[in-house]
């Protein structure tokens, strides 16, 4: 019976003779499942309005980034929306997260690319 | 669907109630992104039973590695043999009032990733990772926990919280980690 050990060295000696193009789909398709998720949480969490979203958005995705920094953003995607500019929008399929390129070769390998 | 859908179809095929938690939980509840080709999950199974019941369900596709007890929990993997790469970590805790409350809390979202799957609570994720901190709030756990606290912390249940945080010893370091949140 395999200890914890043998574990880890399994599970490295997997990762290394993974295939290249088939570690990029994997980690392209967990970018985008991440942006699906992000989307459906605030769904969940009842956050609607443009400078919410954009606070939201940067705590999950980039949380060293400073308050004072995320408060200006949140300032700005505020006056684009008085401003009548288009909100942040829920990406429609993989490329819009991670390039068509990428896309392609999430496709390839099974992944799936549309919300 | 995420190939982690595969671990979690066979538990539910087994019989064996389930909630994800870990970096996968923060992940389904718009907490952050890791790079992890893992999954954790929390059952509800008597450690007893782990080789009756849960080791054929994956046997032979997966290795399972034998359960291992360590501090108040019990823990295994299973890692799949061949195809794409990733481990599920199993947690079985010993009986407590928190263990019993948090699987009877977790509540089913239809994961993106996953699809319908039963997931901690920010609640329950935030004490999971204060246990499993083990007082180091410089390291990994540490660090989401900052993080669940920043986002987090004004919409969480503050009295569930403190009641398991001071049942489970990790009162305190529930205390440093709101200090340095600045909550």
């Amino acid at each position: 019976m395999p200890g914890p050990d043998q574990f880890e060295r399994e599970l490295m000696e997997l990762e290394l003779h993974e295939d290249p193009r088939a570690r990029a789909a994997r980690l392209a398709s967990g970018r985008w499942i991440t942006q699906l998720r992000l989307w459906a949480a605030m769904e969940r969490d009842g956050v609607t309005e443009p400078g919410a979203r954009a606070a939201f958005l940067c705590h999950a995705l980039y949380p060293d980034l400073s308050e004072d920094l995320v408060r200006r953003l949140v300032e700005a995607v505020r006056a684009q929306a008085v401003a009548g500019e288009p909100p942040l929008r829920r990406p429609a399929r993989a490329a819009d997260t991670v390039g068509e390129a990428l896309e392609a070769l999430m496709a390839e390998f099974g992944y799936p690319v549309e919300a | 669907m995420d190939a982690r859908r595969e671990v979690i179809d066979r538990l539910v095929a087994a019989g064996i109630p389930a909630f994800v938690t870990g970096s996968e939980a923060m992940a389904v509840l718009g907490l952050g992104y890791r790079a992890t080709n893992d999954i954790d999950l929390v059952l509800d199974l008597e450690p007893a039973q782990f080789d009756r019941v849960l080791r054929p369900a994956f046997e032979p596709e997966y290795l399972v590695a034998a359960l291992l007890h360590v501090g108040r929990r019990w823990l295994s993997s299973a890692i799949r043999s061949r195809g794409e790469v990733y481990k599920a970590d199993f947690v079985i805790r010993e009986p407590d009032a928190w263990g019993a409350e948090a699987m009877g809390r977790a509540f089913e979202v239809d994961d993106p990733g996953l699809g319908a799957v039963r997931v901690s609570t920010a609640e329950d994720l935030l004490l999971a990772k204060l246990e499993f901190a083990d007082g180091d709030l410089d390291g990994l756990h540490g660090r989401d926990i900052g993080r669940l606290l920043a986002a987090r912390w004004e919409r969480l249940d503050h009295a569930y919280v403190r009641r398991h945080a001071a049942g489970l010893g990790v009162a305190d370091v529930l205390a440093e980690a709101l200090r340095r949140a600045g909550t």
